[in-house]
């Protein structure tokens, strides 16, 4: 009986040991998050840079129908709901006829990137055209908050965290 | 108990990515470099200085040195207001981050202050441990 009683005490003490080598194993290596990964970021950035060009640019000649087929592709949830609201509040003039905007992005930050959600920040240079107004260019941070769908992304929110506008001297063959 | 203590520490989420810090640094670096007090302007940009390195300060800080003497002469007063930061790259003891910032400024003789809304690309280094300022470039 005393044999059994030691032989527990000696299982017991070695899985203590056990669970505690493996604990401190495991904490002192950096566990790796979604957001370290570089294919995924990657994946993020891809789809930002595909994304926003067509959702923010407009040309008078195609009409509405570039932008909607550009919602009903990249956009969902609140942006999908209130795409005329949201982008109008960045480009006043985007939607009013014989204006146009053509939008690139420069830069693709990850602020947060998780299994089936990320937020992206992203440098958008906007060159509006128009025959009355002067040409301009209006560069922006825009935060978006995107969500996976399937094995693609999408963009649920849209924000506007700063933007200026930046007049341009135009060359000789571009409209002034 | 040691085993149920050891239980909690493996399930403790980290949830932070390993590359926070360069963009916490980016942030911090932004904040100090954007504000300024034409009345401390040799506190404010020893404090940048400290969070960033030597060739940054050497290469970079030179130019400064000319604006600050019309922050000066204008009695500028500027603070900036970091709005967004995210990864652009990261490597071994680098990271470059897009950082977005607002930037209000105050002059004597001006009632009303200027804002303006800027981005940059800015790069951290890891060195010795810390989180230093390397370099900073405006996206036009």
């Amino acid at each position: 009986m005393k044999r059994l009683w030691w032989a527990l005490v000696a299982v017991l003490s070695i899985a203590a040991v056990a669970a505690v080598s493996f604990a401190v194993v495991q904490t002192s290596k950096p566990t790796e998050t979604v957001a370290d990964s570089l294919e995924e970021r990657q994946g993020v950035v891809h789809f930002v840079e595909a994304a926003l060009p067509p959702l923010l640019s407009y040309d008078a000649a195609t009409g509405d129908a570039t932008l909607t087929e550009a919602r009903d592709r990249f956009a969902t949830g609140a942006l999908r709901d209130e795409f005329r609201t949201q982008i109008s509040q960045l480009v006043p003039t985007t939607l009013e006829p014989s204006v146009t905007s053509e939008a690139t992005v420069s830069n693709v930050g990850i602020e947060a990137l998780a299994e089936t959600s990320a937020v992206a920040l992203a440098a958008v240079d906007q060159v509006i055209t128009s025959p009355t107004a002067e040409f301009h260019k209006l560069a922006s941070s825009i935060r978006l908050a995107l969500e996976r769908v399937d094995d693609g992304w999408l963009i649920a929110e849209f924000t506007v965290v700063g933007s200026e506008w930046v007049k341009l001297v135009p060359s000789d063959d571009e409209p002034a | 108990m040691i085993a149920s203590t050891a239980v909690g520490m493996i399930s403790r989420p980290t949830g932070l990515p390993s590359w926070q810090p360069y963009v916490d640094a980016a942030l911090v670096s932004i904040r100090n470099l954007s504000t300024l007090d034409y009345r401390t302007i040799e506190e404010d940009r020893r404090r940048l200085y400290d969070g960033a390195t030597r060739e940054f300060a050497m290469n970079v800080g030179a130019g400064y040195r000319y604006t600050d003497q019309y922050a000066i002469q204008d009695q500028e007063v500027s603070t900036g207001e970091p709005t967004g930061a995210g990864l652009v790259a990261v490597g071994e003891d680098i990271a470059i981050v897009l950082v977005a910032n607002t930037v209000t400024i105050t002059r004597e003789g001006s009632p009303e202050p200027t804002v303006r809304y800027n981005r940059n690309l800015v790069t951290i280094v890891r060195v010795d441990g810390d989180y230093k300022l390397d370099d900073c470039k405006a996206v036009w």
